[in-house]
């Protein structure tokens, strides 16, 4: 799977478990300041992750950086995946 | 969550960007202390100015539950366990000022000098209000840790060195005459060199030793209650722990959390002394140091935060923080009584705004009813949450004017629709710490086939086990190590679980039903909102009742108590 397979999939994802009226979900948009609703946006987001592209993740992985939009997350999502 | 993860590491290159200096936000800031020292100490009548109750008195205000006896406005802004000085108001002047004075520095130094100065001032200030003895005790325990978690030949020797030294100023009280006191501050550091660069160096030069060590130091705290009750116990008495080492340990948390920073990789390992020691030991973390996991977390979090944003923004919102705390500091007792009288005057009983006198009401045999039991606790939760608020508020206000764009502790909690929520507006910096060190570990490793056990599971042990054991260290440091402060709190127990339900259970109800729209989008839905918010916070408050034991009660009558507050009484 490429990254743009990848980055489509995460949006789909959160569009569709997290719909966010008034806010338009492109692949720059800041997930942490104006999509995730509350933690557990981040909690499903990495049962997502590891479900759909069975990779592991660990708690390192829960930052800033990787969860701060669709690019980072799919950037992460091949890290892992390459391992 | 969302919020915990906002903070992204921050070079020196865009922090110097950040450090512009602006003299009407510094004239601001000392203007606003000024204001806390003519509040809160006795400097009015130092200078011929007339105290706050004065004042009040010429300006016709009638408030007279906001006044302490001595004039001044009565404060929970407190310096714990110190009784250096003889009224509270000095102790609260030298901290003041020790604000103040840190607030220069670091506004005006340059930024490598900064977080130096911080430590600098904030180990003066605490010498001043504690002594050489407990300040050495505080900085001996933080050197052994950084030293387990830092190692290195050639920093460690001369840090080695100074832990001897401030060990011996911490713990040997008698020295005796000038030669055996030469004597002493000749050996204790040159041992302290010699076992760590001979036992402790080589030691953590094996990954299994040092793996062992490093949890053993950081949780020192725990490890000291569980060998000190047992030992009590055995022998019947209980351990008196040096005032120093008390204040390390009331940092149990935050040295763990700076520990998984560690562990994830977001610590250089050869981070300066001074750096690790502007996490712990700031002019910030002082006011009411027993209260709460006192902000900001580890060292990654801070160290993001710092200067992340033009330093005069920050400090302006530290600015709107103190003016928040300053006005809940203020009038939260004036509040709570015009609340209590006006509810007496309906008739209603609610016991001063106080869990505890209801629950001491109701195990002496008497009468309540279900209007006393939810008006009682949900007014002891907003006395609480205005108390709270206004200590946290201050201490997060702080950190912000040294720079540290840290969020705040307490936000809005009457705006949380759900315990999720509340938690996260109540405590954040607390449930960061509880989602860090019990949530991710238990997430990461339990029941990864099963989602909903695994969020469950991974609930209950940050609200339940995380949030028990955390409070058992509070109410031991806070006294003693004694198993009756173990046992009082073993006894909060259904708290502690019915938190934990509440919590996972609405995690749970979460994953299966996804919210469409966010909490108070003003829609016709707003008054879902509100019934939410209402039913949240009532539930929290109920369960105060069992963090509120009367002596002579039983966990039976507790339960009573509580379900009485759901209209449903059962027979003693």
């Amino acid at each position: 799977m490429d990254e743009n397979q990848i980055q489509q999939r995460i949006q789909c994802f959160l569009e569709s478990e997290f719909p966010n009226e008034g806010v338009s979900l492109a692949l720059d948009t800041n997930l942490l300041e104006e999509w995730f609703i509350d933690s557990l946006g981040i909690t499903e987001t990495v049962l997502f992750l590891e479900a759909s592209f069975g990779i592991q993740l660990s708690r390192a992985d829960i930052n800033g950086e990787n969860f701060q939009d669709i690019e980072s997350l799919s950037a992460l999502v091949a890290r892992r995946s390459a391992e | 969550m969302p919020g915990l993860l906002k903070s992204v590491p921050v070079d020196d290159a865009l922090r110097s960007a950040h450090d512009q200096h602006r003299p009407l936000v510094v004239l601001a800031v000392l203007g606003v202390l000024a204001v806390y020292v003519y509040l809160f100490t006795q400097a009015a009548s130092s200078v011929g100015l007339p105290l706050p109750a004065q004042l009040a008195g010429d300006l016709g205000v009638e408030a007279p539950a906001v006044f302490d006896d001595d004039g001044n406005v009565d404060s929970n802004l407190q310096i714990s366990m110190t009784d250096r000085f003889e009224r509270s108001d000095d102790e609260r002047l030298v901290l003041f000022g020790a604000l103040a004075a840190a607030f220069l520095c670091a506004y005006f130094l340059p930024l490598r000098y900064k977080q130096a100065s911080l430590v600098l001032w904030a180990t003066l200030a605490i010498v001043a209000l504690y002594g050489i003895s407990a300040t050495c005790a505080l900085l001996v325990a933080h050197f052994v840790v950084y030293l387990v978690l830092h190692p290195d030949r050639r920093r460690g020797l001369p840090i080695s060195a100074a832990t001897g030294f401030a060990g011996y100023l911490a713990f040997v009280h008698e020295p005796g005459a000038g030669l055996e006191r030469s004597i002493w501050i000749g050996i204790l550091p040159a041992a302290a060199v010699v076992f760590y660069r001979h036992a402790l160096l080589p030691l953590l030069e094996r990954p299994r030793i040092a793996a062992v060590f490093r949890p053993m130091a950081v949780h020192s705290a725990i490890l000291t209650i569980c060998i000190g009750i047992l030992d009590e116990a055995r022998t019947g008495t209980n351990w008196q722990l040096p005032l120093g080492v008390l204040m390390f340990f009331w940092q149990w948390a935050r040295v763990t959390m700076y520990y998984i920073d560690l562990r994830d990789g977001q610590i250089p390992s050869n981070l300066p002394l001074h750096r690790y020691l502007a996490v712990f030991v700031s002019p910030g973390a002082i006011p009411n140091w027993s209260w709460g996991v006192s902000i900001p977390q580890g060292y990654a979090y801070l160290n993001n935060n710092f200067l992340s944003r033009d330093k005069n923004d920050i400090v302006v919102d530290g600015l709107r923080l103190l003016g928040i705390a300053l006005l809940y500091l203020v009038c939260w007792d004036w509040l709570r009584n015009g609340v209590t009288d006006w509810f007496d005057g309906l008739g209603i009983d609610v016991y001063r705004c106080n869990t505890r006198f209801l629950v001491r009401h109701f195990v002496a045999g008497k009468e309540v009813g279900t209007a006393s039991v939810l008006l009682t606790t949900l007014l002891d939760l907003a006395r609480f949450m205005l108390f709270f608020g206004s200590v946290m508020h201050f201490k997060v206000g702080v950190w912000r004017l040294f720079g540290y764009d840290v969020a705040a502790y307490y936000d809005r909690p009457w705006k949380a629709t759900n315990l999720v929520a509340l938690w996260g507006r109540f405590a954040f910096h607390y449930r960061e710490f509880l989602v860090r060190a019990f949530y991710y570990p238990s997430f990461f490793r339990l029941f990864r086939g099963s989602p909903h056990l695994r969020v469950f599971v991974a609930s209950m042990m940050a609200a339940t086990v995380g949030n028990f054991v955390w409070h058992v260290s509070e109410r031991v440091f806070f006294r003693e190590l004694s198993i009756d402060d173990l046992m009082h709190t073993v006894g909060t127990w259904p708290y502690f679980i019915l938190l934990g339900l509440g919590i996972s259970g609405y995690q749970l109800f979460r994953m299966v039903r996804k919210p469409t729209r966010k909490p108070w989008t003003r829609d016709r839905w707003i008054v879902g909102d509100i019934l939410a918010t209402y039913c949240t916070l009532q539930f929290f408050a109920l369960i105060h009742i069992f963090m509120r034991p009367a002596s002579g009660g039983t966990i039976g009558d507790l339960f009573r108590l509580f379900l009485i507050g759901f209209g449903i009484e059962i027979p003693r």
